[in-house]
């Protein structure tokens, strides 16, 4: 069962000299509970994908369907909402909020749910001692590693149960050890929660070890 | 959600102390310049004791008469107190307020003292026994004279705290005392806390009865009707004020027919005044324009917001623009523009509440200690120094306008920067890119 289609998806950016094409006439579909990895050299057009399907950009032409949705015909309110309840983010730079402590930062997607501070700080500590991060819930971002960073972001992916997840190169930032930790905390989120992954990757090896391979090259897809 | 907000303002501050202690100061100075001149306006409306029913008071501290050989009213007129008899006619004898009050217009420096002791220079009011009901003042020791004691003319006195002590040493045990006011023996029945020369018709040091002391009641012009006694009226409610005027105008007429013999009429003008009129009176001749001061005043302050706001605005700016990615992360874990744009301008209300607060305190310690050099009476016929305590500033009028200009400056300063954050496009938010 298809959880993502794209279909016909052109990305043009254009200033006032020139236009240049990043995405051409891309049409992907992601079965449920798959975990993908798009690779591709620098520029070539994956993670203007890889936004797309999490409704961060628009594209210039072409449809997008999540869970049964066409997103044309989203609003902004239920676009925003759209991706609060259906779609988890893992940025390659963690991107935490660094005036919040952990507990906080985990807790942001569930500030835009009507849910009650203590259901907030429950399922928060719930997904922290999922990823290993009980012990550090009072820890601002810069007291933390890159490792434990990270694995705070994929707590904030996870703790609103999105049932996708779109990371954008998520070891790119951490050594070998730490890249491998997050892996197997992606592949623990696929295989037990059946959760859908969409990953963005250089790394050969991890691209391996997911289900499947979309290679992209000057904003086409080649494979 | 206000408790993120809250925590998150909070963990900004901390992150960049220096630019947060720069705004915040900022933000401070322009409530303390902007309270300042807010309480300097306020000051002769806000009630404070003893005028602590300002918001019920009608003033009619002067009359303006016309004759039929002077020609135009608009043209010749004669304007000035009342006499206790134009008082009685016109503003005693109304029905419908609690109560009203003659007293002269002007506190008298009198000379004071007790045999054998140095003359003290002080200040002297006249009044009728409902004085003390308009007015409430702080009674220390004794009470004040009743009407029966008016109507006697008996010398009595009311003082001060600080007269007491000039004249007898102390400010306790002096009711029953004899003191010395022009030479005159006057026993002492009442001592009241001190009362600032701001509140203009309850100031003095001495109160006496009418015509105790001085020929101040005797005294009076054109026919009787002019003298040098002003009244209060306290109204049961300011609802009442349409009705208290209606009787006024009735009692007018009246007293105008029964002045015809002597070709002297009273010009009706919109007397009495209710306080904020009244404090606009610059000449008893000249109807006050009420309406005019109120957009001077607004003028003022909205100079006084936006031109802070445009600094601090640019500082709004720059500290959102350290913050696009996280822009960014709201915006891409399901924040909606509008949830956006509250959140950083809820964020800034925060800070400039703190900066608020700080500004207001910074206000009424300045108020406070240069109170004679900023706050002046419109007439003030003695030596005086203006004084200035907390409970006359420290009042709700003050915290509202304080908590709406802090709301104003807070959506000039940082109102179109959060929009613009909160429109900026996620995926250019998230690689940090300006607004």
């Amino acid at each position: 069962m298809e959880i993502i289609s794209l279909k016909g998806i052109n990305k043009v950016y254009r200033t006032n000299e020139i236009e240049t094409l990043a995405l051409e006439n891309v049409n992907l579909e992601v079965e449920k509970g798959e975990f993908i990895s798009i690779m591709g050299p620098s520029g070539c057009g994956k993670s203007t994908m890889l936004n797309i399907m999490g409704l961060l950009d628009t594209p210039t032409s072409g449809t997008i369907e999540i869970c049964g949705n066409n997103i044309k015909d989203f609003n902004d309110r239920e676009m925003a909402k759209f991706r609060n309840k259906t779609l988890g983010f893992v940025f390659q730079s963690f991107h935490l909020i660094n005036s919040l402590n952990v507990i906080d930062n985990v807790e942001v997607p569930l500030l835009y749910r009507k849910i009650s501070s203590s259901e907030r700080t429950k399922l928060a500590k719930e997904v922290l001692d999922r990823v290993g991060l009980s012990h550090r819930t009072r820890h601002m971002p810069s007291q933390l590693s890159g490792g434990q960073c990270q694995r705070v972001a994929v707590a904030r992916a996870i703790v609103g149960n999105p049932e996708i997840i779109l990371a954008d190169e998520p070891t790119g930032n951490l050594d070998s050890k730490m890249g491998a930790e997050v892996m197997e905390l992606l592949h623990k989120l696929n295989k037990e929660d059946g959760r859908t992954i969409v990953m963005v990757t250089h790394n050969e090896s991890q691209a391996k070890q997911t289900d499947r391979t979309i290679r992209f090259f000057d904003g086409r897809r080649v494979e | 959600m206000i408790k993120q907000y809250f925590i998150q303002a909070i963990g900004q501050l901390k992150q960049h102390p220096l630019i947060s202690s720069i705004n915040i100061m900022g933000t401070s100075l322009a409530i303390f310049l902007i309270m300042l001149v807010v309480m300097i306006n306020n000051i002769g409306i806000l009630s404070f004791s003893p005028e602590s029913n300002r918001d019920r008071f009608l003033h009619g501290s002067c009359i303006s008469i016309g004759n039929k050989d002077w020609g135009d009213d608009s043209m010749s007129s004669s304007n000035g107190p009342m006499s206790l008899k134009s008082i009685n006619e016109i503003y005693k004898s109304l029905k419908t307020p609690e109560c009203v009050t003659a007293y002269t217009i002007f506190p008298s420096t009198v000379v004071a003292s007790i045999p054998g002791q140095n003359l003290v220079n002080l200040e002297m009011r006249e009044t009728d026994a409902e004085y003390f009901k308009v007015f409430d003042y702080t009674f220390l020791d004794g009470k004040p004279y009743n009407k029966e004691e008016v109507e006697s003319h008996i010398p009595l006195a009311v003082i001060t705290e600080s007269t007491a002590r000039s004249i007898f040493g102390t400010s306790k045990g002096v009711i029953g005392k004899n003191m010395l006011i022009n030479y005159s023996s006057c026993k002492v029945v009442g001592v009241v806390k001190n009362v600032s020369i701001l509140a203009e018709k309850g100031f003095s040091e001495i109160w006496v009865p009418i015509g105790t002391i001085s020929p101040t009641a005797t005294y009076h012009d054109n026919s009787g009707i002019m003298g040098a006694f002003s009244a209060t009226i306290l109204a049961k409610d300011r609802d009442d004020f349409d009705d208290i005027r209606k009787e006024y105008n009735k009692r007018l007429d009246g007293y105008n027919k029964s002045l015809e013999p002597t070709g002297f009429h009273i010009i009706p003008r919109s007397r009495p005044y209710d306080q904020e009129t009244e404090n606009q009176v610059i000449g008893a001749n000249l109807e006050p324009d009420v309406n005019k001061a109120r957009k001077i005043e607004i003028t003022i302050y909205v100079i006084l917001l936006i031109v802070p706001a445009i600094n601090l605005a640019s500082m709004t700016h720059s500290r959102l623009r350290q913050r696009m990615i996280e822009v960014g992360v709201r915006r891409a874990f399901g924040s909606t523009h509008m949830q956006l744009l509250n959140q950083i301008i809820i964020e800034n209300m925060i800070i400039t509440l703190i900066a608020g607060i700080i500004g207001l305190i910074l206000s009424l310690i300045f108020a406070n200690t240069m109170a004679s050099e900023f706050f002046q009476v419109k007439w003030n016929p003695s030596l005086t120094e203006t004084q200035i305590d907390f409970s006359m500033l420290f009042q709700p009028k003050i915290f509202i306008y304080a908590i709406l200009f802090c709301f104003v400056l807070n959506i000039l300063s940082c109102g179109i920067p959060a929009w613009r954050a909160s429109r900026s496009n996620i995926v250019n938010s998230l690689g940090g890119k300006i607004m």
